[in-house]
């Protein structure tokens, strides 16, 4: 029980703060978030003011709508009743029957909305059922629901829903059948292939293994997760039952006079265009705004249906310059200076490579994400530096930073240097740096398949390299990279160098990756976890065949990954990362046998091993820190076995620890003493 | 006359210092996918065999690790014995019922007894429910074996047994770290008080550091409960550390299978030897001596396996007799660690560096 305890102590909530908005909505939280979302707001207002309107129109409407008057024949907004014993203002003008406009817009609405409601209600019924239907149990009644909805998809809707009402006649209820009959399709179109993809997921295969039956997992369990879209859905329909009513009122297929609905406004003001352009004018407002509301507040409703996106709207919106949090302040604003370690700050212009105190935020709507914080390492010629970290600590965007293919934006580097070979590469104008990095950088990444382009065959795409750079024709392109092809072991390059990607295995893929990395001879190659989605007999391939071509080449080679094992095999030096941060670098033999960072400890003594069985593993506590959350002091503090006071508010440098070799941590010491 | 069949079954495979009846006893499992579904104009043109003829025994509180590369199979296993695939033949007798041929009320009432963990945690628990009600839906499934009043207790409880706070049950799912998450998939999966939990790849989407937190709780929790595991993995390392015994698969059958110290120390299959020397290991020292058995080529394609043994189109030791003789799983050195190997020798793991 004690194991357990000590992790729950270290493995508190992942991502706490900004969630907590999210729990427990109340009124007030919702008022005051949708206060801050003006966009939202008005819409929000529109719309319940317009279901007011429907609901309460026999008392709101100043007037009768249907009581003619023949002598207020198309008067002006704001006029008086010619009726002078009656007295009242047409508002917003009167009819060619002289009834009021506002009046029958009011009711109008109630007509608009019962209808778009009702249809909506009824086809999105029919259409979910039918589309979780077909998507779960496959088969014939997918076959059926499918061509129906093929079908249906073929014909216009409006000429379909004129045609029935031809046959049946006009009417509430006919509208509301009609609409169902025609528009169910687009909501089983969608929940179907939503039903199909969820039916997949391996929480519908768990809910089966606990032995749920077919009816709880299409209802508890697919349907709350179509809840999002079909409601967004949903309300764009309403928007467009709305507008079809009003076109099959228009030309008068639609809810019969003397009843007013907008469409039916819309069509009688046709006449008087020009004349009494308030006739068109303001129905033809009431169904625009309604549209528009509706779809506005469609994408509010995606948010806030989500509890996996709801907080975000509930969060408060990141304010420059504001801590919200003793605790989650930034760890390194400006004025905390990293000391650098002797040994890296002395060289320059001698390594090949030389990063510098380099930084990179990203700039995202919830807050600015430290994901690089000041690292500073040197590679030589022929030599392989690991960077070795878990997933969120820097490594995969520090390297994109160096060879400039970060996403920017959100990613931006805010500080430090890169020299290649004597440039700084942070410096140069980027159509130099392209073609430095180009020409003598190159880049593999973990999925070849997501690397390479589907559409050109492998030969062409390698060959472009030669043909961009050097200028080579066509012809002599794919000579060079049938050699290329040759040279990275891809059994019979010259048949093989017309295929595409897709038919070429994992590990074949990333042969060819490489091809093209290599082509015009590097000075430095970045490998990207390059092995990580391979097996481990392909890996072991892959990982020879790299080491193969640094020896004939002498390139230099940075290595990412976070396999321990792998770099064991390869690396000369090898750079531990933590939450944007090397924590610990040097040679390799050293450091995996006296590790001077607890979390370097750690790591090696946490890992299975092939090679013995122990009789428990040693853990390190807790998960990998929120770049958004990196805990003061030393990011590693909460889940140290060595942690003491000053280990959570004094950020530890990169200390000296022998001539090479450096670690982030104020009791370097004593964990040297302790191995 | 299953419970005949099952004493009868194991045989050639039951370990000798194991006098007691195994909880699982699979016997010749296939399952074959035709590569193109069926039309009106063309009929399955080919079958993918992923697991083709695998028998195994597990014992109560033992874990059985299957290991192997991308498509051997291991995974369909999991998923036939669960019911998610229904298998093309064989048969597996869990405490002397055949699984395959129960009827559909029989599989709900089996599921009280197996359960498994996905290796997704974040695609294996359902975003849009809270953690308590992921934890307790089992009981709402099966009535009966906890009340609903006494739920949220049981919940709670669980939640601590897994390491995570008996606060959590009123988060969902995306509040959690990967490793937490599984912990969460782990609560569930303990919540019918299962005998045997099928772990599909559980560690293989966490991080490193994360890695030794589920695997220390799995062991604690054999420990504690006495359950039983069939632990799939590519990882070498992860599965020697969580099992007692292991079965090493390729192209949807077994070809070697032993007690963990008989496979990592003693394989005598040249691809188990072959796999365990191209694992890295996590030591510099003296790593430009050790010997590596880097293999040629790819892995074969289910759809169209060798003939023979599926692994001589990358054995060093095939012969012409490899291509027209599939190697049975013998025990060759009455070790009572059967290999499919005609050649099969004892050498000690290249990687292993003990000799």
């Amino acid at each position: 029980m004690t194991a357990s305890n000590q992790m729950t102590a270290g493995d508190g909530p992942a991502v706490p703060d900004p969630l907590e908005a999210a729990r427990g909505i109340t009124a007030r939280k919702l008022l005051r978030a949708l206060w801050r979302d003006k966009l939202m707001l008005f819409p929000l207002i529109f719309l319940a003011a317009l279901f007011v309107a429907a609901v309460g129109a026999d008392f709101l409407a100043p007037h009768d709508p249907l009581d003619q008057n023949l002598r207020s024949r198309n008067l002006p907004p704001m006029s008086m009743s010619a009726a002078e014993a009656e007295g009242f203002r047409y508002i917003l003008g009167a009819d060619p029957l002289g009834r009021d406009l506002l009046s029958r817009l009011i009711h109008g609405a109630r007509v608009s909305l019962a209808v778009g409601l009702a249809s909506v209600l009824a086809s999105g019924t029919l259409g979910v059922l039918l589309g979780l239907m077909a998507g779960y149990h496959r088969g014939w009644l997918d076959d059926l629901v499918m061509r129906g909805v093929d079908v249906l998809m073929g014909i216009p809707g409006l000429l379909l829903a004129l045609f029935i009402l031809f046959l049946v006649g006009t009417g509430f209820w006919n509208l509301v059948i009609v609409f169902a009959l025609t528009r169910w399709m687009i909501y089983a179109r969608v929940t179907r292939g939503l039903t199909l993809s969820f039916r997949e997921q391996p929480f519908v295969e768990g809910a089966q293994t606990i032995g749920c039956s077919d009816s709880r997992i299409i209802f508890h369990h697919i349907l709350p997760n179509l809840a999002s879209p079909i409601l967004v859905l949903a309300t764009l329909e309403v928007a467009i039952v709305i507008l079809a009513e009003a076109g099959l009122s228009f030309l008068g297929m639609g809810i019969q006079p003397p009843a007013p609905t907008w469409g039916r406004m819309v069509a009688e003001g046709r006449d008087y265009i020009t004349s009494a352009p308030w006739l068109i004018t303001f129905p033809g407002l009431a169904i625009l705004l309604t549209a528009l509301s509706l779809n506005l507040s469609s994408a509010w409703l995606r948010m806030v249906s989500d509890p996996v996106q709801r907080w975000r709207w509930f969060a408060s919106p990141p304010e420059p310059g504001r801590a919200t949090d003793a605790q989650i302040a930034p760890v390194y604003s400006g004025s905390i200076e990293m000391s650098e370690p002797a040994h890296t700050s002395a060289a320059n212009g001698h390594h090949l490579l030389e990063v510098n105190d380099l930084r990179v935020n990203f700039r995202t709507p919830e807050g600015m994400l430290n994901a690089v914080n000041g690292i500073s390492y040197t590679l030589d010629r022929g030599q392989t530096l690991a960077i070795l970290g878990e997933s969120g600590s820097g490594k995969t965007v520090s390297a994109e930073a160096v060879i400039g293919i970060l996403d920017s934006p959100p990613a931006f580097v805010t500080g430090g240097s890169v020299h290649f070979d004597g440039v700084d590469l942070l410096q140069v104008k980027p159509a130099r740096r392209r073609r430095l990095c180009g020409e003598r950088i190159a880049m593999i990444f973990q999925d070849p398949l997501s690397a390479l382009n589907p559409a050109y065959t492998v030969g062409s795409q390698i060959a472009a390299m030669f043909q961009e750079h050097r200028g080579t024709s066509k012809r002599e392109a794919t000579a060079k990279a049938i050699e290329l092809m040759d040279r990275v072991r891809i059994p019979s390059a010259p048949e093989r160098v017309n295929d595409y990607p897709h038919q070429f295995s994992g590990g074949m893929r990333q042969r060819v990756m490489i091809a093209s990395a290599i082509a015009l001879d590097p000075d430095l190659l970045i490998a990207d976890e390059p092995t990580t989605a391979l097996d481990v007999t392909i890996q072991a391939q892959i990982m020879e065949l790299l080491a193969e071509l640094q020896e004939e080449t002498g390139m230099g080679l940075i290595l990412i990954t976070h396999d321990l094992g792998v770099v064991a095999d390869v690396a000369d030096k090898v750079a531990v990362m933590y939450a944007g941060q090397i924590v610990e670098t040097g040679p390799i033999e050293e450091i995996y046998t006296r590790p001077a960072h607890p979390y370097t400890k750690g790591l090696l003594e946490s890992v299975p091993r092939v090679d013995e069985k122990m009789e428990s593993l040693q853990q390190i506590s807790g998960a990998p820190p929120n770049l958004r959350l990196i805990p003061s002091g030393c990011p590693f503090h909460p889940r140290c076995a060595y942690v003491i006071d000053r280990c959570s508010d004094e950020p530890p440098p990169l200390y000296e620890v022998s001539q090479e070799r450096s670690a982030a941590c104020h009791r370097f010491e004593d964990l040297l003493h302790a191995n | 006359m299953p419970t005949d069949s099952t004493a009868a079954a194991p045989g050639s495979l039951e370990e000798p210092e194991q006098p007691e009846q195994p909880l699982l006893v699979v016997k010749d499992l296939v399952k074959h996918y035709p590569t193109e579904r069926k039309g009106f104009l063309r009929a399955g043109r080919g079958t993918i065999k992923a697991v083709d003829g695998v028998s195994f025994n597990l014992h109560p509180g033992e874990t059985l690790g299957l290991v192997g590369e991308t498509g051997c199979g291991k995974s369909t296993i999991a998923r036939t014995l669960m019911r998610l695939e229904e298998p093309t033949g064989g048969a597996a007798y869990f405490k002397g019922r055949d699984l395959f041929t129960l009827s559909k009320a029989a599989v709900q009432a089996l599921r009280r007894e197996i359960q498994m963990v996905f290796q997704d945690p974040f695609a294996s628990l359902n975003p849009r429910m809270e953690v308590g009600q992921i934890i307790a839906e089992p009981w709402v499934v099966h009535p009966g074996i906890v009340p609903k009043e006494e739920q949220g207790e049981r919940v709670r409880a669980l939640l601590e047994r897994v390491g995570l706070l008996p606060t959590d049950a009123r988060r969902y799912p995306h509040e959690f770290s990967g490793g937490q998450r599984q912990r969460i998939g782990i609560a569930r999966a303990l919540a019918l008080q299962p005998e045997l939990i099928i772990c599909d790849e559980p560690v293989s989407a966490l991080d490193v550091s994360v890695q030794a937190q589920v695997i220390n709780l799995l062991a604690e929790l054999q420990a504690d409960l006495g359950l039983s595991y069939i632990f799939i993995a590519h990882d070498l390392a992860v599965v020697r550390q969580i099992s007692d015994r292991v079965a090493v698969m390729h192209l949807g059958r077994i070809v070697e299978v032993g007690g963990e110290e008989e496979i990592y120390v003693r394989p005598t299959h040249p691809y188990t030897q072959a796999l365990l020397s191209a694992v890295p290991v996590p030591n510099p020292v003296g790593r430009k001596e050790r010997q590596r058995i880097v293999l040629e080529g790819e892995l074969p394609s289910p759809v169209d396996p060798p003939s023979g043994c599926t692994f001589r189109t990358r054995c060093w030791k095939a012969e012409a007799v490899c291509s027209q003789d599939r190697p049975q799983l013998v025990d060759r050195f009455d070790h009572g660690h059967p290999s499919a190997c005609h050649f099969a020798e004892l050498q000690a793991a290249p990687a292993a560096g003990i000799a």
